[in-house]
């Protein structure tokens, strides 16, 4: 399995103001969720996967951002790459991730997102529609997605 | 003079129309067999909330016809979905249609019912009452509920209280449909001037256990409105009672903490008093009730003879509101212009299919907080909804107009294709290839039926024996030759022979395969003619669909810019109704502020007075 | 009256209070509200209009195949997931949420899928999963071959344990 899923950088990622596809995965306690259910509230996915290293930094500060959360209508949705299911919930268990963790693990969704490369992390707002696209992670990201999703929620 | 207390609880009861807040106003009956999937397909968006796709899939299925052993229960449903949707007369009219086909008694009974429940929420109350009397006992039982308390509050409004009590106290079933009607029943006891009464309900739903939100917020109105009807009666001790169980951290709380201190002034006890106003007026100045806090703290300093605080006080007061008051003057030009509404409704809200918006829904901005008491108010409840709905189907449409770009697409697509695929006819379906083995076909079978007509063996004799026959007849011996003759002679016989012999079983075997090749023949032209008729076919149904392509897009954008107009007059609407509560609290403010003056005067001469001896 | 501000106050609030609760009347602004209900109406057609369209245009009556799924079981019964092959092609793999599990198991019926097919002699093949009361994983097929003829096939898979109880299988049934 390649470091890279595609070569092509930024190759066709959703435009924000478009509508964020639709999806349905397993997540890991085997419930099924699906992306159009969260209408009407605010959502954060991030795109992982265990071998990619600045994801790694990531999680750990979203594990916070979840904990500090008192909004109900606010979720953070985790899609991993792992190809492997049970790698995800060993490392979704190793890190102690709090939120749900969904499984892409036949990159159907990442192929729907045309995502370029991990961690690609996207804010989606109550109608549905992606608002802010960030790629990658630096520590200290983690404020902007916060005081974006504060915007997204005062709506 | 409204507090915000006041504000609230009309807010409640200005909504008992569409409450519970549930989303949709009628449940399907589980449980039926479904006779039509189409049908199963609305219930199954129907049971997910999404109910505006599953009002389109009804609409469209009944349209194709494709439900007709469901169609009471589609019209029922229908009716049902238009009324969460706002549309009260349309709803209603579908339910009087309904009644007029004489239906079955379940129908009938659900189709009465929604028919009042319409009446109700349009605020035609006799016409309400009406219908609910014609509602039967074939209710489902989770309707009865409902049923019993909007004939309870119908008959609060039409002032029969007695009839309200008795439905309350003989409540059988699900508590909470009672509660609302208790809640109502309470409040117009109180205006009756029945606080005893009154009493009996209000501080049965004030002790409620609550799980939902909605609950909490009942809870706190019905305690909100008792400690308040209690303190008209002066009687402290027991409006505390009531008031102590107003949630701490709830939307009331603060008209709760007024009222904690004017039950203490009612034991006359001043310094207790103090306590909840002071805690009040640390909080959000934009809430009424914190403002009248202000002049209560200077009340109780001067009951306490404490009168530097009380004067600090009233001067701390006037300062406020005077701020207050610029503040609203702005809102209120903001509200004119049409600034502030916008301002709340700011934000997406295309694709949202849940219809309805309660408090906690809005935004939570400086200028929202201090609109509770206007957001709440039936009027602006209603305007928000409506813009709400429409902006929705705006989004909608303007999906639509994407997706005609695609079918125009498409069936140009699909017409080029056509053009080509006619160009490349195998040469098998070519009319003329098929003419001419028709006609070969023809030709055979009339050589065929000539050679059995005149028992004609050489015909239908193999090649070589015809070849042979050919030959034989064209030699000429000449005269004189008998030994060739005589030869001949032999050889036509052998050969006639053979092929008589043959004959009958040669006519058979060549009679047979020129049936099937005429069948063959027959297969083309059966097959050339389907084809024919299907690619015929083709270009009409292309052009009708260009022409209802292009026929609908026009009306799409038609309509998009009506909604664009009522829109904008649905928001010019709301910020005219800002304007005028903005006013009222103004107003309210410059009398709070009138009365600290006077308040502050009065001190002033007393003082006076009492230095100079008087 | 010892407390004749007090009085003034609670009276009036009071007073707005029950006058408030007796007042359930309609939106303020009747003839606008009209117009929204009048436009909202129109939409609500023109929606209806387009929809049949778009189905008229993408699957003709005549090839239209649409295969349904519902349940009959007990209680207990999760579905997990769906999938659909037809004629060989992967046409469906569907992962079902708590949400639609259940309105399911209320008596709702999932389109799950649409498309067309030519007439003659097809094979669907259908797969399901889900969990049953013990937490057991369940997993059953079902190969369906069907006729289609000219005019719109509906097929239903209903996930049934009626027959056998607590063991949910496929029961097929085609619609004309």
């Amino acid at each position: 399995m390649s470091v890279m899923l595609f070569t092509d950088a930024f190759a066709g990622l959703p435009e924000t103001g478009s509508q964020a596809p639709d999806f349905a995965l397993k997540s890991n306690p085997g419930i099924n969720v699906r992306l159009s259910e969260y209408r009407g509230e605010v959502v954060l996915l991030t795109f992982w996967a265990s071998w990619c290293r600045s994801c790694r930094t990531a999680i750990p500060k979203l594990i916070e951002m979840h904990g500090a959360n008192t909004a109900d209508d606010f979720h953070i949705v985790g899609i991993s790459l792992d190809d492997d299911r049970n790698v995800t919930q060993r490392v979704s268990a190793e890190m102690n991730i709090t939120f749900p963790v969904l499984s892409d693990d036949r990159h159907n969704v990442a192929e729907l997102y045309d995502l370029p490369d991990v961690p690609v992390t996207l804010l989606v707002d109550r109608t549905g529609t992606i608002r802010f696209i960030h790629r990658g992670f630096e520590s200290g990201d983690e404020q902007l997605y916060a005081s974006e999703a504060a915007m997204l929620l005062s709506e | 003079m409204r507090s915000l207390a006041t504000q609230l609880i009309c807010a409640a009861t200005a909504l008992m129309a569409v409450l519970p807040v549930v989303a949709a106003d009628v449940e399907p009956q589980e449980g039926i067999v479904i006779e039509d999937l189409p049908y199963g397909q609305v219930l199954y968006e129907y049971y997910q909330e999404d109910y505006f796709r599953s009002l389109t899939t009804l609409l469209v299925e009944e349209d194709m016809g494709r439900m007709p052993d469901h169609a009471a229960e589609a019209e029922l449903l229908r009716g049902g979905l238009y009324l969460s949707y706002g549309l009260h007369r349309q709803a209603g009219e579908i339910f009087e249609r309904l009644l007029a086909e004489n239906p079955e008694p379940d129908v009938r009974d659900r189709a009465w019912f929604y028919l009042g429940k319409a009446r109700f929420q349009r605020g035609y109350i006799k016409e309400a009452n009406k219908a609910f009397k014609k509602v039967g006992r074939q209710l489902p039982v989770v309707m009865e509920a409902e049923r019993d308390s909007l004939q309870a509050q119908v008959d609060i409004l039409r002032g029969d209280l007695g009839k309200a009590e008795q439905i309350i106290d003989q409540w059988e079933g699900p508590e909470d449909w009672s509660y609302y009607a208790a809640y109502n029943l309470g409040v117009a006891l109180i205006k009756a001037d029945r606080i005893d009464e009154a009493a009996i309900y209000l501080n049965k739903v004030g002790s409620i256990e609550a799980a939902t939100e909605e609950m909490y917020s009942l809870r706190d109105r019905a305690n909100l409105a008792m400690g308040f009807a209690l303190l008209q009666l002066e009687d402290g001790a027991q409006a505390k009672v009531a008031l102590e169980r107003v949630r701490l951290n709830g939307p009331f709380s603060n008209a709760a903490l007024l009222g904690f201190g004017w039950a203490d002034v009612a034991q006359e006890n001043y310094r207790e008093a103090l306590v909840p106003w002071l805690e009040l007026s640390s909080r959000n100045r934009l809430d009424p009730a914190v403002q009248e806090s202000l002049l209560a703290i200077a009340y109780a300093y001067r009951q306490l003879s404490a009168n530097q605080q009380a004067m600090e006080g009233y001067a701390q007061a006037i300062d406020i509101y005077e701020q207050e008051i610029d503040r609203l003057e702005k809102a209120i030009s903001a509200a004119r212009s049409g600034e502030l509404v916008e301002s709340m409704l700011s934000g997406p809200v295309e694709g949202f299919s849940r219809w309805n918006w309660a408090l906690e829904d809005l935004p939570e901005r400086e200028e929202t907080r201090y609109l509770i008491e206007l957001i709440a108010t039936h009027g602006f409840q209603g305007g928000l909804r409506n813009y709400r709905d429409l902006k929705m189907l705006q989004s909608h449409l303007l999906d639509w107009q994407s997706k005609l770009d695609v079918f125009d697409h498409m069936l140009e697509g699909r017409v080029t294709a056509y053009e080509a695929a006619m160009a490349d006819v195998p040469e098998s379906l070519r009319q003329d290839t098929i003419e001419q083995y028709q006609a070969r076909h023809l030709d055979l079978q009339e050589r065929l039926a000539a050679a059995e007509r005149n028992r004609d063996i050489v015909a239908v004799a193999p090649a070589v024996q015809q070849q042979q026959w050919a030959r034989i007849e064209s030699i000429d011996t000449g005269a004189g030759d008998d030994a060739a003759t005589h030869k001949l002679g032999i050889l036509k016989g052998l050969l006639q022979w053979e092929m008589e012999k043959d004959y009958k079983l040669r006519l058979w075997q060549q009679q047979r395969e020129m049936a099937e090749l005429g069948q063959l023949v027959e297969d083309s032209v059966t097959g050339f003619d389907r084809f024919e008729t299907d690619i015929a076919a083709i270009p009409g149904d292309l052009e009708s669909f260009q022409t209802r392509v292009t026929g609908v897009a026009p009306r799409v954008g038609e309509l998009l810019g009506q909604i664009d107009e009522v829109a904008l007059e649905q928001v010019a609407a709301l910020g005219d109704i800002a304007a005028v509560e903005l006013e009222e609290q103004k107003q309210r403010l410059l009398r709070y502020r009138a009365q600290a003056q006077f308040a502050q005067a009065s001190i002033f001469d007393r003082s006076i007075d009492a230095e100079a001896g008087l | 009256m010892k407390f004749k501000r007090l009085n003034t106050f609670i009276r009036t609030l009071l007073t707005v209070l029950l006058l408030c609760a007796a007042q359930l009347s309609p939106a303020e602004n009747m003839a606008l509200d009209d117009e929204v209900q009048t436009l909202k109406q129109q939409v609500l057609n023109l929606n209806r209009e387009l929809f049949v369209l778009e189905e008229e245009l993408l699957f003709p009556a005549n090839t239209q195949v649409v295969v349904f799924v519902s349940m009959d079981v007990g209680k207990y019964f999760t579905l997990d997931s769906v999938e659909l092959k037809l004629d060989d092609d992967d046409v469906s793999s569907y992962l079902y949420t708590p949400r639609e599990a259940d309105a399911l198991l209320r008596g709702g019926v999932q389109r799950l899928y649409t498309g067309n097919l030519k007439t003659g002699e097809h094979e669907l093949v259908a797969l399901f999963t889900g969990k049953g009361p013990n937490g057991r994983d369940y997993r059953r097929g079902a190969t369906i071959n069907f006729e289609k003829a000219i005019g719109a096939k509906f097929i239903e898979l209903k996930i049934s344990d009626r027959d056998s109880k607590q063991q949910p299988e496929f029961v097929v049934k085609e619609w004309e």
